[in-house]
């Protein structure tokens, strides 16, 4: 069981109080983000790209785009631009302790990882969905990558300094810091 | 996954004549591992007979002492039963240490033995997988192969076979029924899956219109001293590295009366340990025996980059299990 | 192939599903019974279980049409002393595992009642329902949050 303080304080702290939404997602009545009905409400599937590095050369869409159900596929040829992310935005210049991508996908034919979505595709279900995201046919031209972490580690630089963190480090001595008290 | 025709069958020579008639059709059971696969898009059959409403799912002793096991038993009851408890318990360990209760539910014995490898290539589309496409390569041979296989492999397939209730079939000698519109036919479980070779696609001697009607134990007193030993990275719910399905009985002499031992987790496919067996027979039932014998067993395993752990460690299991099984025989 | 009917907590539904759509996707997408979650769609996490005639499944593995005419159970069907021991011993916190937490423990100790083993089980024959058979029966099922303690405390005092 577990232990409580002996002394609640103000009638809150040291007390076990039952969560405010406990009730609703014991129940499931909790609607978590996918589980709010609207009109017309579609599905989407991410395609992965499956090389590590490269240039998407056919991205085929037509059995895909035939599934029944299936309201668009989106590739790189014909999804809306999306505005890159400038230099001189805080979030990208945060470096390290925020993992940002400097990649438009959808909007470059370029692939970067194992795993880059190239493709979106919008269906009434998401069984529609995932069925067509399965027929989008896709071609690379692949090109060598250097992705072996334990060979490029010695290749590795340390990171420059960026808003939220120095970027020097110092290494202590376990045994010798501090004093008994 | 791809859309299908979805059927019911009506009885067992429907699901036959049905099977026989539909080329691309594939039975389905519980579907744990076969809807699962589906959606992976690995498997794409164009018509499902369902046979789950097939009267094949009872257990009834058999007149000689054995069990006769209906193929759509499922995995749960079957663990659950008190003659396989009492007889086999070593079956319904292997089975309570697979999967997980719901699944256990769903999973039906005809479908545990079908199930196809958890082999990581096998189930990335982008690698060279010779069971999905033959002739592509076998991308686990100089992969991330840890929890691939040892014995039993060829150059074009080395996925081990991932089941737990197989291997304690397998120590049992225990007999698939097989029926089409052609006929019934028995195979031994030892013979029913397949040693890869050349054909690393082909996982059983299964004919594509033929369905598992059952299952059957013959009689085998030393089972009734038996154990299975899993042994994983976690604690529940993950499948083999190695594990031992074994059965003792030790004379008042010393020397062993009786054995049968199985392994998983390490072979292509159920792994009947009868190098291991022929030199236990007989010999005193020291933990020195124990781990000679092993070690005969295993002197054909071909480790791989990750896996040569596995060699070692299925051998220590076995004197493990043989050991607990010895140590409580004297007690009482 | 005529729609299949589905039961759900006592009622009939008529359900428009292709076969390819799991019980899962035809409770949470078709019926808009979202009390079922989604959560690895492959059977590992156990997010999706229902019962089936009492019997705990993993409903993302099972095709709707393969379950036509059968009784099942979701959350929302659900009455059961569980769900306020889950609140009482702080059993979650996002909430999202916890009606397949609550659907199989429900079904957990209908087979623990019924004489059923687990893998934890001592000479396979049950005795009563300890920590540690709790937890091996309940492995099917998995909470990020890591309220784990919380729902073994909330399950062993309904079982007890």
């Amino acid at each position: 069981m577990t232990t409580h303080a002996k002394t609640p304080v103000g009638g809150v702290v040291g007390r076990p109080v039952d969560r405010r939404d406990g009730h609703a997602k014991v129940t499931g009545a909790a609607r978590f983000s996918a589980e709010h009905r609207y009109p017309d409400l579609t599905y989407a599937t991410m395609v992965h790209a499956t090389i590590a590095r490269g240039t998407i050369t056919i991205i085929d869409t037509a059995a895909a785009a035939a599934v029944p159900g299936v309201v668009a596929v989106l590739t790189h040829l014909n999804a809306p631009r999306i505005r890159s992310v400038r230099k001189g935005n805080i979030v990208r210049d945060l470096g390290p302790s925020v993992s940002g991508t400097e990649v438009n996908y959808l909007n470059t034919d370029q692939v970067f990882w194992d795993g880059q979505p190239i493709a979106v595709v919008v269906a009434e279900t998401s069984v529609a969905a995932n069925e067509a995201a399965q027929l989008v046919a896709v071609t690379y031209r692949e090109l060598p990558g250097r992705v072996d972490f334990a060979v490029e580690q010695q290749h590795a630089t340390p990171a420059k300094g960026d808003l939220a963190f120095a970027g020097s480090t110092k290494k202590g001595d376990a045994a010798t810091a501090g004093s008994p008290h | 996954m791809k859309t299908f025709t979805y059927l019911r069958a009506a009885d067992v020579d429907a699901a036959l004549q049905r099977i026989a008639a539909e080329p691309g059709a594939r039975f389905l059971g519980g579907g744990t591992n076969l809807v699962d696969l589906m959606r992976e898009g690995i498997e794409a059959p164009a018509t499902l007979i369902d046979i789950t409403r097939l009267p094949l799912d009872g257990i009834e002793e058999l007149p000689d002492g054995g069990l006769r096991i209906g193929a759509l038993v499922r995995n749960s009851d079957l663990a659950a039963h008190p003659v396989v408890r009492g007889r086999y318990p070593f079956l319904s360990q292997a089975i309570l240490l697979g999967a997980t209760g719901q699944i256990r539910n769903m999973a039906t014995v005809g479908g545990n033995l079908l199930q196809r490898t958890r082999c990581l290539y096998f189930y990335d589309e982008a690698s060279a997988c010779n069971k999905r496409e033959p002739g592509a390569g076998c991308a686990a041979r100089d992969g991330f192969n840890r929890g691939n296989a040892i014995l039993g492999t060829s150059g074009a397939r080395v996925a081990t076979h991932p089941s737990d209730m197989a291997v304690a079939l397998a120590a049992i000698d225990a007999v698939v029924e097989v029926r089409s519109s052609r006929g019934t036919r028995q195979i031994p479980l030892t013979d029913f899956h397949r040693l890869p070779g050349t054909t690393p696609h082909l996982e059983s001697h299964l004919e594509p219109d033929e369905l598992i009607t059952a299952v059957e134990l013959p009689p085998l007193p030393v089972a009734a001293h038996s154990h299975y030993r899993k042994v994983r990275d976690r604690a529940s719910y993950a499948f083999a590295l190695v594990s031992v399905a074994a059965a003792l009985d030790v004379g008042a002499d010393g020397r062993i009366a009786d054995v049968r031992l199985a392994l998983g987790g390490v072979a292509t496919k159920p792994w009947r340990a009868r190098t291991a067996e022929q030199l236990l027979l007989g010999t005193a039932a020291t933990e020195e025996r124990f781990a000679t014998a092993a070690a005969a067993e295993l002197a054909a395993g071909v480790p791989l980059s990750g896996n040569a752990f596995k060699i070692d460690l299925v051998c220590r299991t076995v004197v493990a299990v043989l050991r607990k099984l010895a140590t409580e025989r004297s007690g009482s | 192939m005529p729609e299949p009917r589905l039961r759900i907590n006592g009622e009939d539904h008529e359900a428009d599903v292709s076969p390819q759509v799991s019980l899962l996707d035809a409770l949470r997408e078709h019926l808009w019974l979202t009390g079922t979650k989604k959560g690895c769609d492959q059977g590992a996490c156990g997010a999706c279980t229902v019962l089936v005639d009492g019997r705990r499944i993993v409903s993302c593995l099972a095709l709707a049409v393969q379950y036509e005419g059968r009784e099942i159970t979701t959350i929302e069907g659900v009455d059961h002393p569980l769900q306020e021991a889950f609140v009482r011993h702080d059993g979650l916190q996002c909430g999202y595992c916890t009606p397949g937490q609550i659907c199989s423990a429900i079904g957990m100790l209908g087979e623990y009642a019924a004489g059923a083993p687990s893998a934890a089980t001592e000479g396979l024959a049950p005795g009563s329902l300890t920590p540690a058979e709790i937890r091996e029966r309940m492995s099917g099922n998995i909470c990020r949050c890591g309220a784990y303690n919380g729902i073994a405390e909330a399950i062993q005092e309904v079982a007890s």
